[in-house]
């Protein structure tokens, strides 16, 4: 995954809210076909990718992020806007060859991908997982079925029927 | 009682006890386990550090020794049919984990595309491999040790799979020690003793069974992040062993590229009956070594293609291309790396090297190794991207490196991405090149 595609996230979002949130909406960007090309394994709260927590690790040192660590009930969450540097540095970038190129590759995806970021990042991790058991060449049914087991929810409640919702219609039904 | 002794030079004694666990010993007879003997744990480092010449095999007795340990005293925290039914696959898991590596262990994973992850479980489920047919004389169920090994599959309780593979495992704990005491470069010292025999098993608030470790256990956890950050930076990314890797990627390159042009590549016949396989065969692949790699690179050394030749002498004779640091400005969103590397192809391609084979990126990021880097957002820690302290006044499970401040020097580092290699003839004007920033 590239710096610029993870700021046209951020920007996206204006405030991106959890390091959760980044993690499963780059997912399920790449299960829509967006080649972002993080590499994710199924971890206890869901696919996640060392890569992108490493980039915005790294993006945050750098000072194109600015980070926010905000409380919550689990200990602390990570909220993540861009500087104005940033702001500038990518009108910059979008006039190269080279920025043209990289937004062509992200274009198609911004309207999912802005609203993925309004999501609530439980729906999200759970779409995501939803998404993942989809990917590994189960149907729909079976994947549904195993991220509720994987997860320990009911398959009923609201906000999964939600999440089930959202990966079906992010992932294409052929994957 | 009889006793089946290894002598060791990390664990003096690895002990298996013949009566109760002939089976493991068995396991390691087969001559899937017995071919790495003839694969390098370090593929080749030791270009640069001559004494790590040591095996698969013997990191694989290491991983056992150490499991059976963590197994000891997992015996005196919980007993149980659940328990004592995850003993055989852990330990089976323990001597398979690494029997699909191909020659020099993780170097020819990217040249051929494959993961030895995939070889081992492959080797596992095939009948004709005698480590098959030794698990299934013992009854020891094949999916259960394929579930431990493959990285994405959770078909086994969560505390089982970390003990294998997670931040803190036998296997790293293993082959750090053992990696420094045969480099020579002496940062592999930490209690393991302790870090296995002072975790606890503990519930989730999500239901999961994992493994958690009592402040008592911090320091000695504390030295095995040193260490690996050590190891990391001075070891496995060491320059000069990184460069040979990108040799050999840039020799197997070549020879493909002769190929798909429809010329010779004079592959040896090991190499070539795996390529040749649709689909590659288990059998195939077990029949490439350390040794077929280096008899690959002599004979393309005599080989009439001056890129091919070339690239298989500078292996074999340790000729080195010269190194560059990223000049690339390191702040930026959308990078110049594109123009600094046509540019950089160009001061090659003049003095008459063909750059897709003699400038060479090593992304940095591309390793099997790396330093400890937790997640540090408590809703997405678990034992595969952080190592959980339980503090002694109770309360959740904390991240080590929020409980020991000084840690963050090393956790929170950033990595540098990538280096270049050149032809040495090439180095003065690469080098200006890098310091004008003209490009």
């Amino acid at each position: 995954m590239e710096r610029y595609h993870l700021a046209k996230l951020v920007q996206f979002a204006g405030t991106l809210r959890t390091r959760k949130a980044l993690q499963k909406v780059v997912y399920l960007l790449q299960s829509a076909g967006c080649p972002l090309e993080a590499d994710y394994s199924l971890h206890y709260f869901g696919p996640y990718s060392a890569d992108v927590a490493r980039l915005t690790d790294e993006m945050t040192q750098l000072e194109l992020l600015k980070e926010e660590p905000v409380a919550n009930p689990a200990g602390q969450q990570f909220n993540y806007e861009l500087t104005p540097r940033t702001q500038v540095q990518i009108r910059s970038f979008e006039a190269t060859p080279e920025g043209k190129a990289a937004a062509a590759v992200f274009s198609p995806f911004e309207d999912l991908a802005r609203e993925l970021v309004r999501v609530e990042p439980r729906e999200l991790e759970l779409a995501a997982t939803v998404a993942y058991f989809k990917r590994c060449q189960h149907n729909w049914d079976e994947a549904v079925a195993k991220a509720c087991d994987f997860k320990r929810v009911n398959q009923d409640s609201p906000q999964m029927q939600r999440a089930i919702a959202l990966a079906e219609r992010v992932v294409p039904s052929e994957t | 009682m009889s006793t089946k002794i290894f002598r060791d030079p990390l664990y003096n004694y690895v002990a298996i006890d013949r009566d109760r666990d002939d089976w493991l010993l068995d396991l390691i007879d087969t001559a899937e386990v017995q071919r790495l003997r003839r694969i390098r744990q370090l593929g080749v480092s030791h270009f640069t550090y001559p004494g790590a010449d040591h095996s698969r095999l013997s990191h694989t007795l290491g991983v056992v020794h150490l499991m059976q340990v963590a197994w000891r005293h997992i015996e005196t925290l919980e007993r149980g049919p659940d328990v004592e039914r995850a003993k055989h696959p852990l330990l089976a898991a323990a001597v398979l984990h690494d029997v699909g590596h191909g020659p020099f262990s993780h170097l020819f994973e990217p040249a051929l595309g494959i993961e030895h992850e995939k070889w081992s479980c492959e080797i596992l489920q095939n009948p004709d491999t005698e480590v098959h047919q030794k698990l299934t004389e013992h009854d020891i169920p094949v999916d259960q040790i394929v579930a431990l090994i493959q990285k994405d599959n959770h078909d086994r309780p969560p505390w089982q799979k970390t003990l294998l593979s997670s931040e803190l495992d036998v296997d790293r704990l293993d082959y750090l020690g053992r990696d420094s005491f045969f480099t020579g470069a002496g940062y592999g010292h930490f209690d393991w003793y302790r870090i296995l025999n002072s975790f606890a098993l503990q519930m989730t608030d999500d239901d999961f069974k994992i493994l958690v470790w009592p402040e008592k256990a911090m320091y000695a956890i504390e030295e095995y992040i040193f260490s690996r950050f050590y190891m990391y930076n001075q070891v496995y990314q060491h320059k000069t062993t990184r460069g040979f890797e990108k040799v050999i990627h840039a020799a197997w390159r070549r020879a493909t590229d002769l190929r798909i042009d429809g010329r010779d590549a004079w592959l040896v016949r090991e190499i070539a009956e795996f390529l040749d396989a649709r689909p590659p065969t288990v059998k195939y692949y077990l029949a490439m070594e350390d040794a077929t790699l280096v008899y690959q690179m002599q004979v393309w050394t005599r080989h009439p293609d001056p890129v091919l030749s070339d690239l298989a002498r500078r292996f074999l004779f340790r000729d080195r291309l010269c190194v560059l640091n990223d000049p690339v400005a390191e702040a930026a969103v959308g990078d110049e790396r594109t123009r600094w590397e046509s540019e950089l192809a160009r001061v090659v391609g003049a003095e008459d090297f063909d750059a897709n084979y003699y400038m060479l990126r090593d992304d940095l990021k591309l390793t099997i190794y790396n330093p400890y880097i937790p997640e540090k957002e408590e809703r997405e820690q678990d034992p595969y991207n952080a190592i959980m302290i339980q503090p002694d006044q109770g309360g959740k499970p904390r991240e080590i490196s929020t409980i020991l401040d000084r840690l963050a020097t090393v956790t929170g580092v950033r990595e540098k991405r990538f280096r270049y290699y050149v032809p040495d003839e090439c180095r003065d004007k690469a080098r200006a090149l890098a310091e004008s920033r003209n490009w």
